[in-house]
């Protein structure tokens, strides 16, 4: 009847190729039915099938890494080697952050009804996450990305009676609908200038010079606007310290890492796959060029170092002036959002490479940190620096575990961030990047300063001596956390060739 | 001069920077949600005219989405609206100081 | 000629009652303009020969979102606030410059792609009917279909979570 059969209808059989996503639905929707029922002062019921949910998302992703590009679904998704990595990044922070929650006062404490939503939202978070990783589609980005804010919104305010809590959650819904319109906007242009709406489609289509180079040059930022408050790159970052501050503990945490990843798995997907046409750079332009043709008029690598440098700049020179441990965190993972975007900005494979890596380590070194800091609420019921005065007595190995992470964030060794950060630094040295290199690693010497704040508190600060037990649960998930930041310090071989794997076959650089 | 696609962009256009304006300038929270409305309306249209000079209904498909998107955007941001309201009896965007450093 | 005096009447007027959206004190007065808009944006789909669009556009903005805006207004009981703008007139004009300068610069070079733009006449058959995006959306579109139930879903969840009173603990 109408010219709208599509070449790639979407059929049942596909949904093989979507298992993990599958799953964190249904775990989703089983674990919201579960909470009808629960009863009780904990919901038992809900926090286990949300766990479970994810375990088992994990475990299925884990098990069908996919070998190529597969665009399923109606073209709307591809599943290909990046797709793979996040979609077992997803569900482990997932699982990670439901762990936790489970022995934290500001989750379970306040007395409400329907406590067992939180840990359904955390696996329909998993689930959007997830999708945000493997849309190939701008309907698909536009949608995923609204499902993950919306997911967030209603975290932010999960304390409702809060003042600082409802606060947060409102100035998030705010800035973040107006940068969703913004992108709209960007959308609707890009949609206009190509005609087409799948990623690949829209690269063939300026490829053929079919856009007018001013107007693609003004939907692509509307894009990144959006994208960039996903990520809380500066200047589209303004929510991100207050909302961390207010949300729960917990729910901060699962921010800090969770939709930055997917934001940049989203960035990296959508940009080189339109706006980079794969091979023949490497040979033929010598070590300094991209693993490929970029398409467009505009020096996007340099438009993307300046946000990177001044990302970086503002996050940690803010960071140094704060007293709250939540908003230095907040600060400090803005900053982590610029060393992120060298690695973006580097357009090879390498260059993705030292993203993927870095972004698991900041996942685990981070809810390492906010754990600390859940933990430490739940006994101390504060958040300030001052707090943490004299904990090297009171609590030694906790505060050896923060230590770990703090060097982590800081990227000294023998800790994964080191790792993470030689990474990165070498690829953007071998792409002779010199400048960006000078300022990472000088932005790197002063973020030391604001760490080491915290470590002088726990250490040279003297405070209450008697004796602090934590919650058993966050001493496991801590130790659980701060075992594998140690040790990717030392051995990180299968893990790299993990992210190697997955970018080998990532369908942007033809893999 | 015949109306083509070029009225419906510039009105497009006008329409999202009445709703950005409105968003940067109105302290009154509500009224702010309201010219978020604005903003998405203006790239509905942008959409659906693009739709009609392509005619590749696409676009529809598009608008249809970011209707139902603003209808969820909406009932989130007035339900946090009216809890605000309840504990600070103000929803006014300048009110909110219990989160600055 | 008939088309250019519809669209010269609903973009006008649309613009007008987005105009006054922004720009009216109370926020009631902002709800009903903001209507206002929203009926004349219906008008503009059905001249871009989007009926179904022009439709939903009456349903769900008008008369859905609108109507809780105006609910919850009525539930605030209609705040009518002092705005003092002059304390933030040294961010009002940068803030507003900067992104009037980069969209007008936008549309001034669309203006110049579209060549005049006149759109390819007629439209086909059926275009933008309820069939054809019907048809496109289960079909093509299944899984943004399925999210999107997803999105509303949480939107439930998510306003009877932010919005169950405390007072009903038993």
């Amino acid at each position: 009847m109408f010219e709208t059969l599509a070449l790639n209808a979407p059929s049942w059989s596909d949904l093989r190729h979507f298992v993990p996503e599958t799953v964190l639905v249904v775990t989703f929707l089983l674990a919201l039915m579960a909470d009808l029922f629960a009863r009780g002062r904990r919901p038992a019921g809900p926090f286990a099938l949300a766990l479970g949910g994810c375990l088992v998302a994990l475990a299925a992703a884990v098990s069908s890494l996919p070998a190529g590009p597969r665009s399923i679904l109606g073209d709307l998704v591809v599943v290909d080697g990046l797709a793979g990595f996040f979609r077992v990044l997803f569900p482990l922070i997932g699982a990670i952050t439901i762990l936790f929650s489970w022995a934290s006062g500001e989750i379970m404490g306040p007395r409400r009804e329907h406590k067992g939503e939180f840990y359904a939202l955390v696996a329909l978070m998993a689930f959007g996450m997830c999708v945000m990783a493997s849309a190939a589609d701008l309907i698909m980005l536009y949608l995923s990305v609204e499902l993950v804010s919306l997911t967030s919104y209603v975290m932010a305010g999960y304390m409702r009676t809060s003042l600082r809590s409802t606060e947060a959650s409102l100035k998030y819904v705010i800035f973040g609908s107006v940068s969703s319109g913004v992108m709209l906007y960007g959308l609707s242009l890009l949609f206009g200038l190509t005609g087409e709406t799948t990623f690949v489609e829209i690269r063939a289509a300026l490829l053929a010079g079919r856009a007018d180079n001013f107007a693609l040059l003004v939907a692509m930022v509307f894009v990144l606007a959006g994208l960039g408050y996903k990520i809380a790159a500066v200047p589209f970052h303004f929510w991100c310290p207050d909302v961390y501050e207010g949300a729960p503990t917990p729910v901060t945490a699962l921010f800090s890492v969770g939709p930055k990843a997917a934001g940049f798995a989203l960035m990296i997907r959508f940009f080189y796959t339109t706006l980079l046409s794969p091979g023949g750079g490497q040979a033929a332009a010598g070590a300094a060029a991209p693993d490929g043709v970029i398409v467009g008029p505009a020096d996007w690598p340099l438009l993307i170092a300046i946000l990177s440098v001044v990302t970086m700049t503002y996050g940690n020179l803010v960071a140094l002036r704060q007293t709250n441990v939540k908003r230095l965190l907040a600060y400090s993972s803005i900053a982590h959002v610029g060393y992120l975007l060298m690695g973006f900005l580097m357009l090879t494979a390498a260059g993705l490479e030292a993203i993927l890596f870095y972004l698991l380590v900041y996942a685990i070194m981070n809810l390492g940190a906010f754990l600390f800091v859940i933990a430490l609420n739940n006994r101390l019921g504060g958040e300030e620096i001052s707090d943490y005065a004299g904990l090297s007595t009171r609590a030694p190995w906790v505060a050896l575990m923060m230590m770990v992470f703090l060097l982590s964030l800081t990227g000294l060794p023998p800790t994964a961030g080191f790792i993470g950060k030689m990474y990165l630094f070498a690829e953007v040295i071998n792409r002779h990047w010199f400048w960006l290199a000078v300022v990472g690693a000088l932005n790197s010497v002063v973020s030391l300063f604001y760490y080491m704040k915290i470590a002088k508190a726990m250490y040279f600060t003297p405070g209450e001596r008697a004796p602090l037990r934590l919650e058993p649960l966050h001493t496991a998930v801590l130790i659980l956390l701060a075992a594998p930041t140690l040790a990717l310090g030392v051995y990180w071989t299968p893990f790299k060739n993990f992210v190697d794997r997955a970018v080998a076959g990532f369908a942007g650089l033809g893999g | 001069m015949t109306i083509g696609l070029t009225h419906y962009l510039v009105l497009a256009t006008a329409v999202f920077l009445t709703g950005l304006s409105g968003v940067l300038v109105r302290r009154n929270s509500l009224i702010v949600l309201m010219s978020i409305e604005l903003m998405l309306c203006a790239g509905n249209i942008v959409f659906a005219a693009f739709s009609r000079w392509l005619g590749d209904a696409s676009g529809h498909v598009f608008v249809l989405m970011s209707f139902a998107v603003a209808a969820a955007e909406a009932a989130i941001g007035l339900a946090i609206l009216v809890e605000i309201h309840r504990l600070r009896r103000s929803v006014n965007l300048d009110d909110l100081k219990t989160l600055t450093e | 000629m008939f088309e250019s005096v519809c669209f010269y009447l609903c973009g006008g007027l649309m613009l007008l009652g987005g105009i006054m959206t922004v720009a009216s004190r109370s926020a009631v007065a902002s709800a009903v303009w903001l209507i206002f808009a929203f009926l004349n944006a219906a008008g503009v789909y059905a001249l871009l020969s989007a009926p179904f669009l022009a439709i939903l556009q009456v349903l769900v903005y008008a008369g859905a979102i609108m109507v809780l805006f105006l609910f919850v207004i009525m539930m605030l009981h209609g705040p009518v606030m002092n705005e003092d703008l002059r304390s933030r007139s040294r961010w009002f004009w940068p803030a507003l410059a900067l992104p009037l300068a980069a969209i007008a610069g936008s549309a001034v070079t669309l203006l110049g792609r579209a060549r005049g733009g006149a759109f390819p006449a007629p439209a086909p058959h059926g275009f933008g009917r309820a069939e054809q995006v019907a048809a496109l959306l289960l079909d093509r579109y299944l899984l943004a279909f399925e999210l999107i139930s997803i999105v509303l879903l949480v939107a439930i969840i998510g306003a009877l979570s932010l919005g169950l009173r405390e007072g009903r603990r038993t």
